[in-house]
């Protein structure tokens, strides 16, 4: 055993006494594993004097009632997706969605797919950043959010109309507007969360909601030219996203968890 | 009340503290004052663990326990029976100790602005001694203490930490062999 493998060992935790024998070997050997692992094995004192966590007990007591968990990810996630699924459905019944008889058989069904694993991955990650110590799949969102873009990029034609800003200012507009109205209802939805980052959930609720405009316009608009989709519908999202972030402040706890 | 506390599909055997400590989160969530208490004592010096050691004094550390209880108490009915207890605490633990340490920062930039910084006191002989836990911790970067915190301070496990700070376990592990690899060159040097 090397220094390396011993590491390995020290990643129990708590450090076992029964160590395996390579390990007892190596500590026999290498003095400097021998040291960090009897520093490691120490324990600090814990030094809380009783009379503090009396204090803290008295001042939680006043406000200790019985309270309603929240439902677990997966059952959060999909109230969410439930939630943006109306919002959609109305949309798109208002503003019709001429963008779905532009699109190509194999475009339709790429954006579809990389759309709704956007909308599933980001939801999930609004729900587990509701619950402290959760996976929060920010990751996954965001790579799922760049493979879309991407996307765009490859299958869609490269053509830049005359009436680029023309035809882009409204898009705009009412991309700006769908986001807001979802991030107002996913504000809502997200309200009894307990968040550990502000920053982060914002982000992320930005996101969410300018992914829900993202996936209004796609189907609506009748300008299906990766120009115009990476620019006007790829702007409402960076918008949205980076008003998420402007909101972000330090974190807020709610004072009154609900009563069950 | 044991019956109530269930295993996340997965999920390794807990260790038996574990188990109890579920089980007086589930009554502390139905409003149980006795088990709050009982939580309070019992997990309230692992918490002080955690917040003690550089730069913050015994004070801070007290201030931010205070603290963390008050977001946890806020946040219990987020924590699920089938979840592991000690992630979703310390996860808040963590988040209350980096809000600090932010605070902290831009309260130092302000200050930096207006007046000299002091130049640290060479430690004296008679405050030289063995390594000492906490001083050793506050000489590696927040990151890796963080890692070494969380699993040799207050006790968890490589996955209860990934789950607590929202990382993967190959990344706390690397964290923690980076950690490993400064502090013995910190033990050898005699810090």
């Amino acid at each position: 055993m090397d220094c390396k493998q011993f590491d390995s060992v020290l990643d129990r935790a708590p450090i076992s006494q029964e160590l395996p024998d390579d390990a007892r070997l190596h500590l026999a050997e290498c003095a400097r594993c021998r040291v960090l692992y009897s520093w490691l094995s120490e324990t600090p004192a814990a030094g809380v004097p009783a009379a503090i966590p009396n204090r803290l007990a008295d001042s939680l007591r006043a406000s200790l009632v019985p309270v309603k968990r929240l439902p677990a990810v997966p059952l959060g996630a999909l109230r969410l997706l439930g939630a943006c699924a109306v919002i959609l459905a109305v949309l798109l019944a208002a503003m019709g969605t001429a963008g779905v008889a532009r699109m190509t058989g194999p475009q339709l069904g790429i954006m579809t797919a990389l759309l709704a694993t956007g909308a599933v991955l980001l939801s999930s990650s609004l729900a587990a950043q509701m619950r402290p110590g959760s996976r929060t799949y920010t990751r996954s969102a965001a790579v799922s959010v760049l493979l879309a873009i991407g996307a765009v990029g490859g299958i869609f034609p490269w053509h830049v109309s005359p009436a680029f800003v023309a035809q882009g200012l409204p898009c705009l507009a009412s991309g700006i507007l769908v986001a807001v109205a979802g991030a107002v209802v996913l504000r809502i939805l997200v309200r009894r969360g307990a968040p550990v980052s502000a920053r982060s959930i914002r982000v992320t609720l930005g996101a969410a909601a300018g992914w829900l405009a993202l996936i209004t316009l796609q189907y609506k608009c009748p300008h299906q030219e990766a120009p115009h989709l990476l620019a006007w519908h790829g702007g409402v999202l960076l918008l949205s996203a980076a008003a998420g972030l402007a909101w972000a402040r330090e974190p807020r706890f709610r004072r009154d968890s609900r009563a069950a | 009340m044991g019956a109530l506390v269930t295993l996340a599909e997965g999920e390794a055997q807990p260790r038996v503290d574990e188990l109890g400590l579920r089980d007086l989160m589930v009554k502390y969530q139905a409003g149980d004052a006795r088990a709050m208490e009982e939580l309070v004592a019992q997990l309230s010096p692992r918490l002080m663990r955690f917040f003690s050691g550089p730069p913050l004094t015994r004070a801070d550390a007290e201030d931010l326990l205070q603290e963390c209880w008050l977001r946890i108490h806020h946040s219990r009915h987020t924590y699920l029976p089938s979840e592991p207890l000690l992630p979703w605490i310390f996860a808040i633990a963590r988040h209350t100790r980096l809000d600090d340490f932010r605070r902290r920062q831009r309260r130092g930039r302000r200050e930096v602005l207006v007046a000299e910084v002091p130049e640290r006191a060479a430690p004296s002989a008679a405050t030289a001694g063995p390594p000492d836990v906490m001083r050793l911790l506050g000489e590696l970067p927040e990151s890796q203490r963080e890692v070494l915190l969380l699993m040799k301070v207050s006790g968890m496990s490589l996955e209860e930490v990934a789950r607590a700070t929202g990382a993967s376990v190959g990344a706390i592990k690397q964290k923690a062999h980076r950690a490993y690899a400064t502090l013995r060159k910190l033990l050898e040097g005699g810090v």
